[in-house]
């Protein structure tokens, strides 16, 4: 005969067992070109791979150049294959450092941002 | 299966009303994971299950000497989106040296917690809140007080991520705390002691309890300063050292401050972090040998995003 505490355990096992798809928070697992990377081919584009699926409608991303510029050469745009991928096609950069600031919201709406940098060099 | 059980869980699912908020303890760039030894800066919608925790306490010589095994769970809920409650109960095992072993529940506490402050630019939060041990739901046997206590608490959580680009790799680091002063329910209280059926009065100072966290995220690391391109389970770690104390501020008579210093890690996953730490004893009086805790926590806002991962009122 099973005790109360033994019914509770096997109910919230079922519970979790039960639940949803969990869909998290989106956080930043990889970019191109790299978090704190010094490139010497100018990118086309800025890929950043996050840790779930993406909405890109209220997902935003920012890159500013040595000057203070804005570079995109247009909207972020979520990959086709890989819901959890943006990308930002660039202007051509020239040699400098440059800031990318991104705001993302999960598909669950979960809303998670950061920043970092990169440089390409001479 | 217990008809009243399935109707309390279900009524519980329901009660989750519609609302949508960020429950982790985030702000802006920083996310703080759930510390194992002392309670976060946020509110949020999340599960301990388990928390389990070894620790011998006296020493070989000592005929009170005793291993003890604890399992916890703790239950977070918020009510709105800056104000929530916990829940935190558990089990306890004192397997004796040189006596019979004891078992039997530890004292029910809860906690009621504002969260006042998050600052995104300064990766800041605060909360004050309040927490209640409830005295004599616990058994006596393994120590749980037959009375209760109420301790007033601030907590803080401050992350590095505003210092200057020269000390860029300073700023993974983060800085969480509490600040609590405990009031005893009752002054000093009578007990029966276990073994020789005698009964003891014992006095119940009130407390000084602070807590701290010193914890550098390798995730932090890697998205926003350097990418070292550390495989993705690396990537996950948060190395993090804990410590938390008591000191007796009135009637102490022969009271002793009790802490204990916990390095470890924290590994996070996207709806469940996993947390290892050793229990260093901090005073020496206590002859206390090193012991460890582990955690499973459960993030319900990733997991039950429509239901129990919602705070019951408001967005």
């Amino acid at each position: 005969m099973r005790s109360t505490w033994q019914r509770v355990l096997l109910i919230l096992l079922a519970i979790f067992l039960a639940a949803p798809p969990a869909s998290a928070h989106a956080f930043l697992e990889r970019a191109s070109p790299a978090v704190g990377s010094t490139i010497h081919a100018a990118p086309a584009e800025i890929t950043l791979r996050f840790t779930e699926p993406i909405e890109p409608a209220f997902s935003t991303v920012q890159v500013t150049g040595p000057g203070g510029e804005r570079v995109e050469a247009g909207v972020p745009r979520v990959d086709a294959s890989a819901p959890a991928v943006l990308r930002v096609p660039l202007k051509a950069l020239g040699p400098g450092s440059y800031k990318v600031v991104w705001r993302v919201v999960s598909v669950d709406s979960h809303v998670t941002d950061g920043d970092f940098k990169f440089t390409v060099a001479p | 299966m217990n008809r009243p059980l399935v109707a309390a869980l279900a009524a519980a699912i329901a009660l989750a009303a519609p609302a949508a908020a960020d429950a982790h303890g985030v702000a802006g760039k920083r996310v703080f994971p759930t510390t194992l030894t002392i309670d976060d800066p946020a509110v949020s919608d999340e599960a301990s299950l388990p928390t389990f925790q070894y620790q011998k306490h006296g020493a070989n010589s000592d005929d009170n000497a005793f291993y003890q095994y604890d399992i916890n769970g703790e239950y977070d809920k918020r009510i709105t989106e800056h104000v929530g409650v916990a829940i935190n109960y558990g089990y306890t095992i004192q397997d004796r040296i040189n006596q019979s072993s004891r078992y039997g529940f530890s004292n029910l506490n809860t906690t009621l917690k504002w969260q006042f402050l998050q600052n995104a630019p300064h990766e800041l939060l605060m909360s004050v809140g309040v927490i209640k041990a409830w005295g004599g739901s616990g058994a006596n046997a393994v120590g749980a007080a037959a009375k209760g206590s109420t301790t007033p608490t601030v907590y803080f959580g401050k992350g590095f991520g505003d210092l200057p680009d020269a000390l860029q790799w300073l700023k993974p680091f983060a800085f969480t705390g509490t600040l609590g002063y405990q009031f005893q329910d009752v002054p000093t209280s009578t007990s029966l002691d276990a073994d020789s059926g005698m009964l003891t009065r014992s006095s119940n100072p009130d407390l000084f309890v602070w807590g701290a966290s010193l914890q550098y995220s390798i995730p932090y690391l890697q998205a926003n300063i350097k990418d070292l391109g550390l495989p993705e389970w690396l990537g996950r770690i948060t190395p993090i050292v804990e410590t938390n104390y008591a000191f007796p501020v009135t009637r102490s008579n022969g009271v002793n401050a009790t802490g204990t210093i916990a390095p470890g890690f924290i590994w996070s996953g996207d709806s469940f972090q996993i947390g290892l730490e050793a229990l260093v004893p901090g005073p020496k009086k206590t002859n206390n040998a090193t012991g460890f805790v582990f955690q499973v926590h459960f993030f319900l806002d990733d997991i039950f995003p429509t239901t129990l991962g919602k705070p019951i009122f408001g967005n």
